[in-house]
């Protein structure tokens, strides 16, 4: 019995000598460790060689973390290093990615783990996977309301601002940017110069003999044909008025062509080829094509734009008619967003007015204050965290088969920019419009702000060709499409960029000219637009006579919407921004 | 056929050793001529003469004190004795001297005839014989040359060549020839005879004449008695020396004429040296030698007067040559039973032997007897007999025997009762009673006509052991009888003793004698016992013959053997009950009993005694004495009473029912075993008592040894891992695999022990690093790395031995050498910190683990299934709080479960 007891007491004694000499080496207290930790999450910086693994939850990421740091020898050049770096970083919000301030901080954080000798070993990267969905994806899942209740005081698309994490409104401009208004006083004096033309048109048809014989000698114009055709090309090409300056504002009232003499549509209409000609012939054309102009633009009286009695209807009104007519193409049966937009209904009520009001009242942002910030994870999703952003976790995406096809789009290469305005791509990705996924995946992708980006080539469809015109050149394009930017944290992400198609439609909506086909609807452009703002091709370049696809859109000169004037106008007014070029630099409120 | 053949050699024997017998009842001639009285003192040894029946003795013994009668009756009684060998008929001369009577003629028709011839011729002769002695008769041949040699051999003490006294004789004298015819005349030398009586007997009538010393005729300085015999009849003649005490006798048919005692029959001495009880009537040859005084023995009251007297004398007896005509001797002891005279010892001794053995007058024979009720009960064994079918059984019946006498001796219940006597006559004695057995066991409807036979044999047999002081012989036989060859008895065997057994003393005390027509069955007792194996035979034996001698003290059977602990521990006792002395009272029996039990306290252990446990169990001191089952250790009981006469709480009891089975179901309604399932508490050594009540008492008493293998050899699978393992920061171990092989030696307290183990452990790590080391890697997929160990581990080891689970509960604590072989080559390389910088994919890592396993063990026939659970820190030299720092840091603690199987052996 004695001999148990020592052989009991030995074996205690042995395990107590043996745990007091493993734990001699010192650590780091746990407060170090949970404040090095914390900041470390809260910036992204988990999972990473300071703990975490990819797949897990922010919460255990940062638990392993700590684990990890209560596990380091304390004395250790780098361990000390990211004590102190990480435990005076300062992030004192829980989600600070979430915001603009957090963001900077952490973006401060990085440059000074990076910037600290015992600290730059450190690698915190992603893997970084980007997905090309459909545009009906996007719009359904992210923007939904948007579309349902469009509405020109913000935006349908919030890629379109550049930037999804630094959204624009109508409050952070100089003023507020409606399009209608912006737009407005162009309605008038374009429904009184076309209908000038065309009465002016009418009234010389009414003045040439109608019965001339077969190979007779021509008549003489009479004069009556030609103080009309002199009319008309008075309006439409009034001589220059010393008096006034260029700079100032043109005298609508005295110049009511203004605007139509900038449209390249209108310039079908050859009114001064027409009144140098100016026979029958010629005026029978220009006042039908002129009417045919004012019926489709909604100049005509009582039309869209112009009341009974021949003035413009007022911006209100307007706006309140394009709104209904958009929302009903979006929303019916059969339409772009029929399904996303009847839940939405659904849920306000079963009233589509209903939903919108509830939508505009309760605002999306309470819902997912994070809207900004880094994409959730699937485990965060699962935590149901509040510092990322949720509204990937429950998408229901679909591959762009459908929009390519539409676009013909024939090969895709999906990358990434940082940024400091590195791009990345992967290999190109070819047969979209039958793959069930479009996505690649980058390894080690240094955290930060990131761009997923594409280059969409293809070859487009002569369903884009102008009315009546023939293609200038055999339609193919190369365009550079993205996302909107995100914080990238650490370990295994994802982000997703919609189809060309989700830009083409809602700027098409956003510019009520384009809607109303006051000019050629926008195509996305090249990298080369984008990279240089001088190879975009537009009246701003004067590159639209030079026979050459300049930004790789598929249109050649007055094919592409920016080689119209009248975008010159619009981009004025702040109604749409240049390609390549800063959004709305110089606008004025012209309300 | 070889018991026949024995039997039979037997008989002859017994029937030479009867002989011829003369009987002379001259004894007390002074008291017996003046004596004649209506008391029946000196009549009482007629009660001696087995020669006849109840009623024929009654008659002489009524003739005895009241007076012949000449009936036929009497003719049927006393020519019985004349024919008889032996003395018997000597008893007609007591009952002539006490009522003065010269002769006594007894026609076998019981009427009155005319005087018969040779009866004639005698009173011729006794008139004319005086005369003739004078010369004054027939003087050519009283003064012939052959009766003076006659007379000149007489005198030299030799037979003579030629007889004088002849028909010749007879017709020259004057006796009538007609009277002669069918005479024949018997010369007796009757010199120094006071008394002489001739006892003959035809078919027709019997006389006994009585001759006074006057009455012989004196020739030649001899005298001479001649007396006229019918011819081929039996007769006897007695006389009484005056010299000696016991009377002359001879015997003989009368074929022509004789001459007896012409030269004196040689003399002997008898030794004699007879203990017996007050009240005891000792006879020779129909003479008293006890030196009691002269009363009826019924006279006597019941244990007699003081002590009980020792017969120790020197008797003078015939012992002449083989032909003389003198019969045995014959010693008898009569008692009172019953206001009746009853023989307690009846015996012959030789009066004849072959002339090269007759020794010379000074060295007497030895007469041994112990006629007293002894203290004790003397119980001799015959033998033991091995019916067929034990010849190829484990059991060793031949030393039953001994077994029986130790038992007899040593055992509390029988020492003090009875005495294991050695049995000098055993093979004689064996042979008749096996034939006697054999006679019994086979009775049949012809068996009634071998009464005779039966006494006859039954009287030769226990009567040797009668005189030799036995009171009960115990003959055995043992029946093996294998299992069924099919079964679950297969190899087994089952045995029965069956043990016989003749109570000697009621059969003689009980006038066997006496021809009393006694049921032998009365007398035989035929007990048995069975038992199953042969570490039961003591047990067996003891119980056996406690149903023999009725005793009512219970007897725990079936020694207990060690039985491992879990397994329960059969308890058999074995109890005789007493049958009601009113017949017509069933007998009650108990349908249980209870015993007790409560675990015996150890000394403390020495070194010494904890090494030998490790192989064996110790028999505590205790025990020793309880071991044996047979004969029981009085002491041991004693000392065992004294233990359970202290109460205590630790005291159980344990109900015992009457058992049913085959092997235990007896003859004797009063012989009973109850059977109990004895489950011991734990490991250990138990007393079980038993005594006469329930609740108290103890009569019996056996050690119970509930084992426990000393030796335990286990095997384990222990499973962990994954969130079963924990470390501080972080487990990564994602399996935990630990089979083992180990061996635990208990200490003799069974409860503790220790041992150690061989086993091999497999980690398998699945993981990021576990600290902030290689921050240049970022991140990987989970690392793998594998761990194979070699075990060797030391332990101590508890469980609970309780038998009132179902299950055990263990626990083991034990430190583990860990020698592990570390298998990187699924760590990123680019971990070089992690790595320890190793470049090659296997590391070798010595670490030290401790392990604590609780179990809980189910017992399943010899081996018991463990239900492991296991709480392990693995590398203790390792720091758990920087687990997983490297491929080597492998502190974790891991909450595992696990099988195992283990079995032990002594």
């Amino acid at each position: 019995m004695k001999h148990s007891w020592s052989i009991i007491g030995v074996t205690i004694g042995m395990g107590v000598v043996f745990s007091a000499v493993s734990c001699a080496r010192l650590t780091p207290t746990f407060q170090q460790c949970e404040d090095a930790c914390s900041a470390a999450s809260r910036c992204g910086l988990l999972p990473s060689a300071l703990g975490g693994s990819p797949g897990l939850s922010r919460e255990d990421n940062e638990d392993d973390c700590v684990a990890r740091c209560l596990a380091s020898d304390r004395d250790k050049f780098q361990v000390e290093g990211l004590l102190e770096v990480l435990g005076e970083a300062g992030i004192a919000t829980q989600a600070p990615l979430c915001d603009f301030q957090g963001t900077m901080a952490c973006e401060e954080l990085v440059e000074t783990l990076d910037g600290t000798r015992s600290t730059s070993e450190l690698e915190v990267t992603a893997t970084l996977t980007v997905r090309m969905i459909s545009a009906l994806s996007e719009a359904s899942n992210f923007s939904a309301e948007s579309w349902c209740c469009f509405d020109y005081d913000r935006e349908i698309d919030e890629t379109q601002d550049g930037n999804r994490g630094m959204r624009l409104t109508a409050d952070d401009l100089e003023g507020p940017r409606n399009e209608i208004n912006a737009v407005h006083d162009m309605f008038e004096p374009t429904h009184r110069c076309l209908d000038y033309l065309q009465t002016q048109a009418d009234a010389a048809i009414m003045v040439f003999p109608t019965d001339m014989k077969k190979g007779a000698e021509p008549e003489p114009t009479p004069d009556e044909a030609v103080m009309a055709c002199g009319n008309i090309r008075l309006a439409w090409d009034p001589p220059p008025d010393p008096d006034v300056d260029p700079a100032d504002d043109p005298d609508l009232v005295a110049d009511p062509c203004y605007f139509a003499r900038m449209s390249t549509r209108l310039s079908d209409l050859g009114v001064l080829t027409a009144v140098d000609t100016c026979s029958l012939e010629s005026m029978q054309a220009l006042s039908m094509d002129a009417g045919d102009y004012e019926q489709e633009w909604g100049l005509r009286p009582g039309g869209l734009l112009i009341n009974d009695d021949g003035t413009a209807r007022s911006a209100e009104e307007i706006k309140r008619s394009i709104h209904e007519e958009i929302r009903d193409e979006v929303t019916r049966p059969m339409g772009f967003l029929h399904e996303a937009c009847e839940e939405l209904d659904d849920e306000a009520g079963g009233s589509a007015e209903a939903g919108c009001v509830l939508v505009d009242e309760t605002g999306v942002a309470d819902e997912n204050p994070c809207r900004t910030g880094p994409a959730c994870s699937a485990a965060d999703c699962l935590d149901e965290t509040l510092a990322c952003d949720t509204t990937l976790c429950d998408a229901d995406v679909s591959p762009p088969g459908r929009d390519c096809g539409f676009f013909g789009i024939t090969e895709v290469t999906l990358g990434y920019r940082t940024d400091t305005g590195l791009e990345v791509f992967g290999e190109p990705v070819s047969g979209c419009s039958t793959l069930t996924s479009l996505e690649t995946t980058f390894d080690d992708v240094r955290i930060g702000s990131i761009t997923p980006i594409a280059i969409v080539s293809g070859t487009l469809p002569t369903s884009f060709n102008v009315e009546g015109d023939q293609r200038l050149g055999d339609g193919s394009y190369s365009w550079y499409v993205e996302g909107g930017s995100r914080w990238v944290t650490a370990g295994t992400v994802a982000m997703q960029l919609p189809s060309p198609l989700l830009e083409y439609v809602s700027t098409g909506y956003e510019n009520p000219l384009e809607y109303l086909g006051w000019v050629n609807r926008r195509m996305p452009t090249g990298q080369e637009c984008d990279n240089q703002p001088a190879l975009c091709e537009g009246f701003f370049n004067g590159n639209c006579d030079d026979g050459i696809d300049n930004d790789g859109d598929g249109q050649i000169d007055g094919e592409s919407a920016w080689c119209d004037l009248l975008f010159g106008e619009l981009a004025d007014r702040c109604v749409v921004s240049e390609p390549g070029r800063e959004a709305f630099p110089d606008c004025i409120d012209r309300d | 056929m070889t018991t026949i053949v024995s039997w039979l050699g037997s008989l002859a024997l017994l029937l030479s050793l009867g002989g011829t017998a003369h009987a002379s009842a001259l004894a007390e001639p002074t008291s017996a001529t003046s004596a004649t009285s209506a008391s029946g003192a000196g009549c009482d040894v007629v009660h001696s003469l087995t020669t006849l029946g109840r009623a024929q003795r009654d008659l002489l013994h009524r003739a005895c004190i009241e007076g012949p009668r000449e009936d036929g009756s009497t003719y049927a009684a006393l020519f019985r004795l004349v024919s008889s060998s032996g003395w018997h008929a000597g008893v007609v001369s007591t009952i002539l001297r006490r009522h003065e009577r010269r002769s006594v003629t007894a026609w076998a028709d019981g009427g009155f005839h005319s005087t018969p011839p040779a009866l004639v011729a005698q009173e011729r002769l006794e008139s004319v014989l005086p005369k003739f002695a004078r010369g004054e008769r027939c003087p050519e041949l009283r003064n012939s040359e052959d009766l003076a040699e006659f007379l000149d051999a007489v005198g030299a003490d030799e037979e003579p060549e030629e007889l004088p006294f002849t028909s010749r004789f007879a017709s020259c004298v004057g006796v009538p020839l007609k009277a002669m015819e069918g005479t024949r005349l018997l010369t007796i030398r009757a010199d120094g005879l006071v008394d002489v009586t001739v006892v003959m007997g035809t078919r027709d009538f019997v006389h006994a004449r009585r001759f006074r010393r006057e009455e012989a005729v004196q020739l030649g300085g001899h005298r001479f008695l001649i007396v006229a015999v019918p011819e081929a009849s039996p007769v006897a003649v007695f006389a009484n020396h005056e010299n000696q005490e016991l009377p002359l006798a001879w015997r003989g048919l009368m074929g022509r004429n004789s001459v007896i005692w012409a030269a004196p029959p040689r003399r002997s001495c008898l030794d004699m040296s007879v203990h017996m009880n007050a009240g005891t009537h000792l006879f020779i040859d129909g003479v008293r030698v006890d030196g009691g005084p002269p009363a009826d023995v019924c006279d006597t009251p019941k244990g007699g007067h003081g002590p009980d007297p020792t017969v120790d004398r020197t008797v003078a007896i015939t012992l002449d040559r083989r032909g003389s005509g003198v019969p045995d001797h014959e010693v008898a002891a009569l008692v009172c039973e019953n206001d009746r005279p009853v023989v307690r010892h009846l015996s012959g001794v030789a009066a004849t032997a072959p002339s090269e053995q007759l020794r010379p007058a000074g060295e007497c024979d030895t007469l041994r007897l112990d006629l007293s009720t002894p203290d004790q009960q003397r119980v001799a064994v015959l033998g033991v007999s091995k019916l067929p079918g034990c010849e190829t059984s484990p059991m060793w019946a031949t030393d039953v025997q001994e077994r029986a006498r130790h038992i007899l001796e040593r055992d509390p219940a029988h020492r003090g009762e009875r005495d294991y006597a050695n049995f000098s006559a055993y093979a004689e004695a064996s042979e008749a009673l096996a034939s006697l057995e054999t006679q019994m066991g086979g009775r049949s409807e012809a068996d009634s006509e071998r009464g005779a036979d039966t006494n006859a044999l039954l009287g030769s047999a226990a009567q040797e052991a009668w005189r030799q002081g036995i009171d009960t012989l115990l003959s055995f036989a043992v029946q093996c009888t294998p299992g069924e060859p099919s079964g679950k008895d297969q190899g087994r065997w089952a045995y029965s003793i069956r043990a016989t057994s003749i109570h000697v003393s009621d059969l003689f005390a009980r006038g066997y004698y006496s021809r009393d027509g006694l049921d032998l069955e009365d007398f035989i007792d035929v007990q048995s016992v069975g038992f199953g194996g042969v570490d039961q035979q003591d047990a067996a034996l003891g119980a056996l013959l406690d149903r023999i001698f009725e005793v009512q003290s219970p007897r725990i059977v079936r020694p207990p053997v060690d039985t491992h602990y879990r397994r329960s521990q059969p308890i058999r006792v074995s109890r005789v009950f007493e049958a009601p002395e009113e017949k017509d009272v069933d007998l009650s029996t108990p349908d249980s009993i209870v015993a007790r039990f409560r675990p015996i306290a150890r000394d403390r252990w020495t070194w010494n005694e904890v090494r030998r446990g490790a192989r064996r169990e110790v028999r505590p001191r205790a025990c020793e004495e309880l071991a044996h089952r047979g004969a029981r250790s009085k002491e041991a009981i004693d000392a065992v009473r004294e233990t359970f006469a202290e109460p205590s709480n630790k005291e159980n009891t344990l109900t015992l029912m009457r058992s049913r089975d085959r092997l235990d179901i007896s003859s004797d309604p009063g012989a009973l075993v109850y059977e109990g399932e004895l489950f011991p508490p734990r490991p250990g050594w138990y007393m079980v008592v038993v005594g006469d009540t329930d609740e108290e008492g103890v009569e019996d008493a056996v050690c119970v040894n509930a084992t426990a293998h000393n030796l335990d050899l286990w095997g384990e699978m222990i499973i962990s891992g994954g969130p079963l393992a924990y470390a501080p920061n972080g487990s990564r171990a994602l399996l935990y695999l630990r089979p083992r092989l180990g061996a635990t030696w208990y200490l003799p307290n069974h409860w503790l022990g220790f041992g150690f183990s061989l086993g091999y452990g497999r980690t398998i790590y699945s993981g990021t690093r576990g600290d902030w080391v290689d921050l240049d890697v970022s991140q990987q997929e989970n690392l793998q790395w594998i761990r194979n160990a070699l075990l060797l581990a030391p332990h101590v080891e508890a469980r609970s031995r309780a038998t009132k689970l179902p299950v055990e509960l263990r626990a083991r604590l034990g430190v583990a050498i860990n020698s592990g072989l570390v298998d990187i080559s699924r760590v990123d390389p680019a971990l070089v910190e992690f790595r320890l910088g190793n470049d090659e994919d296997i590391v070798l890592d010595l670490d030290t683990d401790v392990n604590l396993d609780l179990g809980i063990g189910v017992p399943l026939g010899p081996v018991m299934l463990n239900i492991m659970g296991v709480a392990s820190l693995s590398a203790v030299d390792d720091s758990l709080l920087r687990s997983a720092t490297s491929v080597t840091q492998d502190a974790n603690v891991y909450v595992g479960f696990g099988l195992g199987i283990s079995g032990g052996r002594q």
